[in-house]
């Protein structure tokens, strides 16, 4: 299987501000010192071997949209942010308008920020194509309906063109689709949230997104680290630090790097993705996060358990498993 | 992981060592609560000196020391975090949530000050 991750940001979709862009651009001018290449090539390597990752690179500020490609025909999606337009784009440029495609998408919730690019999905306003959209909450539709409509909306849900389905899931039901077996897990977020676990030939993906993790409730951790078990790649929200779940920010709904990464040494998880990005925080501020959760994988690791492979999503990047 | 608990002037230490982890910090935590109810007012002051690392449940305990501790007109601060504790509180952010001295010596004047 693969993940590739189109949207990874948390909350708000952001954008690099153009003063942000000079300035990375200056620092990369900077570290070439008045050096020139002789090709392509030569740049490439300069770029990225030389250049710190967040000079050379962005994480990006689409908010959550991850397609796990199952080796089927079909898609799968987990979430509808606004990284979905990059998506819908994409598959509307390999395929053409004119070819119908199968998209089936697993929603962790229906917050905004996890619904708001459906509007803005090629594949809703063209005939023959089937959206199946798969939630473990009662009424899905009713978000979708509420924020295409007047006067949130200039275009109706009720005029798109697809055929889309809405499709009830239950934790503790798994059902196949698109090649996968796929499984619900109810997460602690302010009007429910819930993660899933796709498998297919034996390698296991999670997406886990917009779930606090208590330190008080070791039932809990256990049960995660039973839905975690394994899994060849864990897609973790940490949009706080440790400190700010369990103070200020304590029942917001999020986590930390700290908690993914004990949760995953429980589960015995081979690869942490840091996701959910907190929109406040520039490339440089994620960059410490990523390189700080490798730090503390090396010092909360169990004694005799191999090293969990630790990674930071970035829109546009993409994970084999 | 041992933690035991004596008063010392004005303030109260707790005085932990080993690892304080998913095991261990029911009996961190405990200590620390006792020690928060028997203060009655006094600061208290974690040595950290001998505790080789600590993990989540280790810091929550700590965190709700903390809010006893405040809640009731009170201080309690950290002293003598060994260089990898230091890294944890950092990676975590409880170092900005917490007053954390170099030395026991230094929290206690701080205590009593």
């Amino acid at each position: 299987m693969k993940a590739t991750i189109w949207g990874c940001r948390g909350s708000l979709p952001v954008a690099m501000s153009a003063a942000t862009v000079r300035d990375k651009v200056k620092s990369a001018l900077r570290t070439a010192n008045g050096r020139s290449f002789r090709n392509d090539a030569e740049l490439e390597r300069f770029i990225t071997e030389e250049l710190p990752w967040p000079v050379a690179n962005s994480y990006g500020g689409n908010s959550s949209c991850v397609q796990i490609d199952t080796g089927s025909e079909e898609y799968v999606l987990c979430d509808l942010g606004s990284g979905l337009r990059e998506f819908g784009a994409a598959a509307i440029a390999r395929h053409g308008p004119g070819k119908p495609q199968i998209y089936n998408i697993f929603l962790s919730h229906i917050h905004w920020d996890h619904i708001m690019g459906f509007p803005f999905f090629p594949a809703s306003y063209i005939p023959g194509n089937k959206i199946r959209i798969y939630s473990c909450h009662p009424d899905p539709k009713l978000a979708f309906t509420r924020q295409q409509s007047a006067p949130c909306f200039p275009v109706d849900f009720s005029v798109l063109a697809a055929d889309i389905e809405f499709i009830a899931m239950q934790p503790g039901k798994p059902v196949q689709v698109a090649g996968a077996t796929v499984r619900a897990i109810k997460q602690y977020h302010e009007g429910d949230s819930f993660g899933y676990r796709f498998e297919k030939d034996g390698k296991a993906i999670i997406y886990s997104t917009d779930s606090e993790h208590k330190q008080d409730n070791p039932e809990a951790a256990a049960l995660f680290a039973d839905f975690f078990r394994r899994a060849d790649l864990v897609i973790f929200d940490a949009q706080y630090s440790l400190a700010e779940t369990v103070s200020l920010k304590e029942d917001w709904g999020h986590s930390s790097n700290v908690a993914g990464v004990e949760l995953c040494h429980m589960a015995q998880a081979k690869h942490l993705l840091l996701y959910h990005h907190e929109p406040a925080f520039n490339d440089e501020a994620l960059h410490r996060i990523f390189l700080e959760t490798i730090r503390y994988e090396q010092l909360a690791r169990p004694d005799g358990q191999p090293p969990l492979k630790v990674s930071s999503a970035f829109d546009g990047m993409e994970l084999n498993v | 992981m041992d933690v035991r608990t004596e008063h010392l002037g004005a303030a109260m230490i707790v005085r932990a060592t080993g690892r304080i982890d998913q095991t261990t910090a029911p009996a961190f935590q405990e200590e620390l609560l006792n020690a928060v109810t028997l203060s009655k007012g006094q600061a208290i002051v974690v040595d950290m000196s001998s505790v080789d690392f600590v993990s989540s449940v280790g810091l929550r305990a700590l965190m709700i020391a903390l809010k006893q501790t405040q809640s009731g007109g009170g201080k309690l601060l950290i002293a003598a975090l060994t260089p990898t504790v230091r890294e944890v509180f950092e990676i975590s952010r409880f170092d900005t949530v917490f007053r954390c001295f170099a030395t026991v010596d230094a929290a206690l004047a701080e205590a009593q000050s």
